[in-house]
């Protein structure tokens, strides 16, 4: 009972009414009271963009505040058919949009590392939840980070799985050709339980994929000589000293542990930042028009600045004229990202970054100037744009704040992903 | 960006905004395109676009109702009006 002693105890602490508030009617909604009385079930925390069943989903923005999901996500059966218990929806930016958690709509979600500092985003209240034992383990989403970027500032391990690998039938939907739900935990090995139990081929979502097919195609992941690719790229400028030095720590403790390290190239890093958030906006302004106040929840002036910021920007992007030389510019990037990640699996097996640029940063220092906020995505937006599966586990503190290493690996290669993830995590656990 | 493209795109977006806010969203729009516009510094014209992550083609199902989950669990929760399309 220890994390409800926790839930109770830290009260003001997380987002009071996003997760107390249902978390107090355990048994009616299979919270995990019901757990001690079956002896079954581990509670899991959900991130609010995600449908369970008769409790509100409030994807964090005013517009959907008195919004009941009527069905349940595919992932939330699963959990269920698992024996999981749902413990309580957590606080995200407003629609998955943000790098904090600051644009929710409703209250603040801090990092337990340090209250005067973010909880990353988009799933903050995801990540906090499970660093600060409130929940074992949680569902985020992840479209350019919002799992990788809040466990690598909360100290946990995020996964982003490949695109397709999850359902994403009942998710609220930001940007479709980059959303894919994951999960956080506090170890790998949960995070690849947790990962087979939701993956998964599911009718309901068509960009789903039957996992038993790929696996064929591809045959068994390489289990002797792991090559490592270090791309140069991401050590260039705009990383922090501090964060660097662990990273390159980090590298060097995989190379004592075996793996072969090599540094490769992926030149077209530079400009992932700009067609990621050129693809995000056009496909948000398409998405966020099925909120016209008719068919879901309120009126469409009830969306945050952060919201309305893109929607704006999506359908100027999308407009006569200007369509070529931004969101068609942009999917020829795209092109481009993807082929270098391909030609560098061609020489490696996985490859290794940090998460973000630096640890988790103080409210309010980026909340005002929206492209200094995009920036702190850039590490991560790359894997979305390619589909690519990608994890963040705990490598270190920098002034006193956690860092995030990042591997990446080859479309539905999570298996290799863990192992490796595992073994550095076991040879961190000695130390 | 000038603010009376401004309002004929929050006009299409469907969105009410106040002349503050335009002026805010103007500063910061104009500075995340010119971000983006780093882009051209890449040649792209023999590059074909891509819109999605993993190669899938289209997804068919025969159309059968396969399960009942949806058909009894909302009633009483609406209300019947009368048809708009014949």
């Amino acid at each position: 009972m220890k994390i409800l002693e926790n839930i109770l105890k830290q009260k003001p602490f997380l987002n009071k009414k996003l997760f107390e508030e249902y978390a107090e009617k355990k048994d009616e909604f299979g919270c995990f009271l019901h757990r001690e009385k079956k002896g079954k079930g581990i509670p899991i925390a959900i991130k609010d963009n995600i449908l369970v069943k008769d409790i509100p989903c409030t994807a964090g923005s005013k517009i959907l505040e008195n919004y009941i999901a009527p069905y349940n996500a595919s992932v939330i059966k699963k959990l269920k058919k698992a024996g999981f218990a749902i413990l309580g929806k957590t606080n995200l930016d407003e629609f998955a949009m943000g790098s904090s958690t600051e644009n929710s709509a409703f209250k603040k979600t801090l990092n337990p590392h340090d209250k005067t500092k973010v909880p990353g985003g988009t799933s903050g209240g995801s990540a906090a939840a499970v660093a600060a034992d409130l929940a074992p383990c949680a569902l985020g989403s992840d479209t350019g980070g919002s799992i990788r970027q809040p466990a690598s500032f909360c100290g946990i391990v995020g996964l982003k799985p490949t695109y397709g690998a999850v359902s994403r039938y009942g998710v609220i939907a930001t940007a479709s050709s980059l959303d894919q739900i994951g999960v956080l935990t506090k170890t790998v090995k949960d995070a690849k339980i947790l990962f087979d139990i939701i993956k998964g081929h599911d009718p309901l979502d068509s960009t789903s994929v039957d996992l038993g097919s790929v696996k064929a195609r591809h045959g068994k992941s390489q289990e002797k000589n792991i090559k490592i690719g270090i791309p140069k790229e991401y050590f260039q400028k705009g990383i922090n000293p501090e964060v660097e030095k662990i990273i390159k720590k980090a590298i060097h403790d995989l190379e004592k542990l075996g793996f072969s390290i090599k540094e490769i190239s992926l030149p077209h890093t530079k400009y992932a930042l700009s067609a990621y958030y050129l693809i995000n906006f056009a496909e948000i302004s398409a998405n966020l028009g099925r909120y016209d106040g008719i068919r879901f929840g309120k009126i469409r002036n009830k969306f945050g600045p952060e919201v309305q910021r893109r929607i704006m920007l999506g359908t100027y992007i999308l407009s006569h004229g200007y369509y070529d030389s931004y969101y068609l510019k942009a999917q020829k990037l795209r092109t481009l990202i993807a082929r270098d990640f391909k030609q560098a699996f061609r020489k490696v097996d996985l490859l290794v970054t940090p998460t973000s640029p630096f640890t988790a940063f103080k409210f309010g220092e980026k909340i005002n100037d929206p492209l200094t906020m995009y920036l702190s995505d850039i590490y991560t937006v790359p894997v979305n744009l390619a589909g690519l599966p990608a994890i963040s586990i705990p490598c270190g503190f920098a002034q006193n704040m956690p860092v995030g290493l990042q591997i990446i690996g080859k479309h539905f290669g999570e298996n290799l992903i863990f192992k490796v993830a595992e073994k550095y995590e076991n040879t961190c656990k000695k130390t | 960006m000038k603010k009376n493209l401004l309002k004929n795109l929050a006009k299409l977006a469907k969105l009410k905004l106040s002349d503050k806010q335009l002026e805010k969203y103007s500063k910061e729009i104009s500075s995340i395109l010119d971000y983006v516009g780093q882009m051209n510094k890449v040649n792209t014209d023999k590059i074909e676009p891509m819109a999605h992550a993993i190669n899938i083609k289209n997804i068919m199902r025969q159309d059968k109702i396969k399960s009942q989950e949806f058909k009894n669990e909302n009633l009483g929760k609406y209300f019947k009006t009368k048809a708009i399309f014949k």
